[in-house]
C-alpha cells in the first residue's frame, strides 16, 4: 500500500522540458574569447609559479639532507656503542636438558614431576622425552635424576637406587 | 604441582650426620658411616636433594645407603662417579600418598666413607642441592657442618 502511494508522489518524467535543453546546448556551442595579452600573462605567471617553486622547494631539501644524515649516522654509532644503550638481543631461554619444570635448573623435583604425571597416567609434555626414545617412562624419569645428582658430566649413564 | 612438591619447597630441615663408627680397625684404614637425617615436621616427606661433602681428612666416599622409612628404602640417586670421592649429590623421591610417606625426623641415606684414621679428624658439609625454596620461591642457601665421630648429634634447623 505504501508502495503504491509512493509511487504515485515521485514524477514520473525526469527530463528537461525540450526547449530549456536546446537553450542549455546553445549556450556551449560558443566559444569565450579570451584576449592573447591576457592569455600569455596568465600562461607566464603559471609558468613561473610552477617552474621556479619545486625547485627551490628541493634545493631547501637537499641542503638539509647531508647534515640530517650524518646526525643519523653518528647518534646510531653512539647508540650501538655506548654501554646499555645498544639495542638488546632478545637472546633465546637456554633449553636446559632435563629441565622438565622449565624453572633454569635441574633437580630432584624435575624427575619428580616426571614421576607424578606417568604414575597418573597423565599425557606428558612432548619435549620430556628426555632420552629421544619416542615415549615418555620412567627412563626419562632415571635421566633426569641422573642429571640432577650428577657430579661429572656424565649423569645420562647413572645407576643406582632409586625410590619409586 | 600438588601439595607434595609444595612441602618438599617448603620443608623445615633438619638435618644430621650422626651415628659415625668404625667398622674396621685393623689398619691405618677406617670405614665409617654417616647417617643423613631430615626432619620435615608434621609434613609428609616427599623429596629431597642435598650434598655432602668431606671437608677435612683424607675421606671417600665409597657406598650410599638408602633410608629407614620403605619410603626411602632403595639407595637414593647419586653419581656413581661420585664414589671414591669426597664429595656425592643424592636425591630421591616418591610419588606416594602422604599417608605412606615419612613426616619428622628421618633417615635418608647411610653415607659409607673410608679414610685413613692417622690424619686428622674429617669434617663434613651438608648441605641442599638446589637450595630449598620457599613456596614463595625465596631460597634458603644455608648449610651445615657436620659433627665427626664420637661427637655428640650436631642437629641445625634451617627454617
Amino acid at each position: 500500500m505504501s508502495t503504491r502511494d509512493t509511487r504515485q508522489s515521485e514524477p514520473d518524467d525526469l527530463h528537461l522540458p525540450d526547449e530549456l535543453a536546446e537553450r542549455l546546448s546553445a549556450m556551449q556551442d560558443g566559444r569565450v574569447f579570451v584576449p592573447p595579452d591576457v592569455d600569455r600573462a596568465v600562461l607566464d605567471a603559471a609558468s613561473e609559479y610552477f617552474g621556479q617553486e619545486p625547485a627551490v622547494t628541493r634545493r631547501l631539501w637537499l641542503r638539509y639532507v647531508g647534515p640530517i644524515a650524518a646526525a643519523a649516522m653518528i647518534g646510531l654509532g653512539v647508540w650501538i656503542a655506548w654501554p646499555g644503550m645498544s639495542p638488546k638481543t632478545v637472546q633465546p631461554k637456554p633449553v636446559v636438558r632435563g629441565d622438565a619444570d622449565q624453572n633454569g635448573t635441574v633437580d630432584i623435583l624435575d624427575a619428580f614431576a616426571i614421576a607424578r604425571v606417568i604414575d597418573a597416567g597423565q599425557s606428558a609434555p612432548p619435549g620430556w622425552d628426555f632420552n629421544a626414545d619416542g615415549k615418555i617412562d620412567r627412563d626419562d624419569v632415571a635421566v633426569v635424576a641422573g642429571l640432577a645428582v650428577s657430579v661429572s658430566g656424565k649423569a645420562d649413564e647413572r645407576d643406582g637406587g632409586a625410590s619409586s | 604441582m600438588s601439595v607434595w612438591f609444595a612441602w618438599f619447597m617448603s620443608l623445615a630441615v633438619v638435618f644430621g650426620a650422626v651415628a659415625e663408627s668404625d667398622v674396621t680397625d685393623r689398619s691405618a684404614t677406617r670405614f665409617t658411616t654417616v647417617d643423613i637425617y631430615l626432619d620435615s615436621g608434621d609434613m609428609p616427606l616427599a623429596a629431597y636433594q642435598l650434598q655432602f661433602k668431606a671437608t677435612e681428612g683424607e675421606v671417600k666416599i665409597v657406598g650410599i645407603e638408602g633410608g629407614e622409612h620403605d619410603a626411602f628404602s632403595e639407595p637414593p640417586y647419586y653419581d656413581p662417579e661420585a664414589i671414591q670421592r669426597e664429595r656425592v649429590i643424592i636425591a630421591a623421591f616418591n610419588t606416594s600418598d602422604a599417608s605412606q610417606l615419612p613426616a619428622g625426623r628421618t633417615r635418608v641415606a647411610t653415607i659409607h666413607l673410608t679414610g685413613d684414621r692417622r690424619n686428622v679428624q674429617p669434617q663434613y658439609q651438608l648441605s641442599t642441592s638446589p637450595p630449598l625454596r620457599t613456596p614463595q620461591g625465596e631460597q634458603d642457601r644455608k648449610c651445615l657442618r657436620c659433627r665427626t665421630p664420637g661427637s655428640q648429634r650436631h642437629e641445625k634447623s634451617m627454617q
